[in-house]
Parts: C-alpha cells; structure tokens; sequence
C-alpha cells in the first residue's frame, strides 16, 4: 500500500466569507507546480448540510455536476484528514489554472468562513491508491 | 479512471416518485451509484432485463469518507440504457449519480 507520507501532493484551500444565502463565488488561480487535481472536500463545521456547489469549474469545464449537494463532499471530524476528499471524477489536467467554484447556502443564519479543500498532485497513479484505499 | 454523470436531478414532483432514464454513450463500465439522502433508488440495466436495486436507502453519512460512501457494483456492467426509480419527500431537489469507467 502506497504511504501518504511519500506522496507527492498539495491541499489548496479556498476561502470565502458567506453573508447570506445567495451564490458566492470562489476564484483562485491553482499552485502551477502541480499537474492533476484530484480530490475536492469541504470542512462541515460550517456549511449548512444542504449547501449546494452551483458550479465546480476549471478552464471553463465541470469538475463536478451542476447543483451538486455539498453535503457528498463534507465529512466530519471523525474522518481521517487524508479521507475527506471525494474523487470520483475523472482527474482533472491543470497547470496553474484557474478554479471557479460557485456556492449556495439555502439554510444560512449567520456569516461564516467557508473553506473548500482542493488536493492536487503530480503522481495520479500513487495519489490515487492512497483515495481509494 | 472514474467520471462521475448526472442521471436524475429534480425535485421528485409526482408524489415523490420519479421515474428517469439514461443512455450511456462511451462508457462501457458502471462501478457505482449515489444519491441524494433520504432518497430510495431503484435501478434497473441491461434495457430493464436487470435489477440492481430496488429500493435502495441512500442516506446521509458524514463520518463515513467521501470516497467510500456510493454503492459499489461488483461487476462493472455493460449496457444499452438504464432506467430507474427515485422516491422521496415530494418537493425535495434529489439528484441521482453514476460512476462510469
């Protein structure tokens, strides 16, 4: 079994203030060193359980579908940190491109920092036996 | 490698209960399937001759990974078109996944 410890990889995280239930965008340029992006999480400590990500996008495709519920990529802290990532999408090619990712929150009460955990690698094959394993 | 499809999003206006249909096109392999919680899915393949669920529960777990919560087939599955059923609270937007390889 591969070992975390030897994967070459990055978390890239994208942060956003949410003040109200309307879409909010999160746009931010991925670190160029890395080639493939492969897995997408989101810290569940604030988002509503039914929060939507209107869009996931990278140089103008889908990553994930439209409305997609947040609540398949939210997990608690109860899962192991190198677990939190939903992958099952076809590995994205990147090279320091941009990321749009559009949110909803249709139960927001209160404003809170949303953060949206990316994992980019350059060695699918490794990186890929440790998210699925 | 895995791309995840789209084959029902809606917000199960008749009673709850929606029937749906899907064509796949380049894939020849299905692994796995997920929906929204609280939706019971029932899935049918190989133009209705196979049924893999009936009634399925997909429920809402978040202590459980990410990666590991779709229902996974063991045999990868060719196909002509699936069909399926999904039954929930009317009103309610579900959507429903497949994962193709």
């Amino acid at each position: 079994m591969t070992e975390l410890s030897k994967t070459a990889f990055i978390i890239q995280c994208f942060d956003k203030e949410i003040v109200n239930n309307k879409v909010h965008e999160l746009k931010e340029e991925l670190d160029k060193d890395y080639k493939y992006l492969v897995g997408i999480a989101i810290s569940n400590s604030n988002a509503g359980a039914n929060s939507i990500l209107e869009q996931v996008k990278v140089k103008g495709a889908d990553v994930l579908p439209e409305k997609f519920e947040a609540a398949h990529v939210m997990s608690t802290g109860a899962v192991a940190p190198n677990k939190r990532f939903f992958s099952w999408f076809k590995p994205v090619p990147v090279s320091g491109d941009e990321m749009l990712i559009r949110f909803s929150d249709p139960d927001w009460s209160a404003n809170y920092n949303l953060q949206v955990q990316v994992l980019l690698t350059n060695n699918l094959e490794e990186i890929v036996n440790v998210l699925f394993a | 490698m895995y791309s995840l499809h789209k084959i029902y999003g809606g917000d199960l206006k008749n009673q709850g209960s929606e029937s749906f249909r899907f064509t796949i096109k380049d894939f020849k392999k299905v692994c796995g399937a997920f929906c929204s919680g609280g939706v019971n899915l029932s899935l049918a393949f190989d133009n209705g001759k196979k049924v893999l669920l009936h009634g399925f529960e997909f429920s809402k777990k978040p202590d459980c990974p990410p990666n590991k919560r779709p229902l996974f087939f063991k045999e990868p599955i060719e196909m002509e078109y699936i069909s399926g059923v999904a039954n929930g609270t009317m009103g309610k937007e579900s959507s429903v996944y497949l994962i193709l390889e």
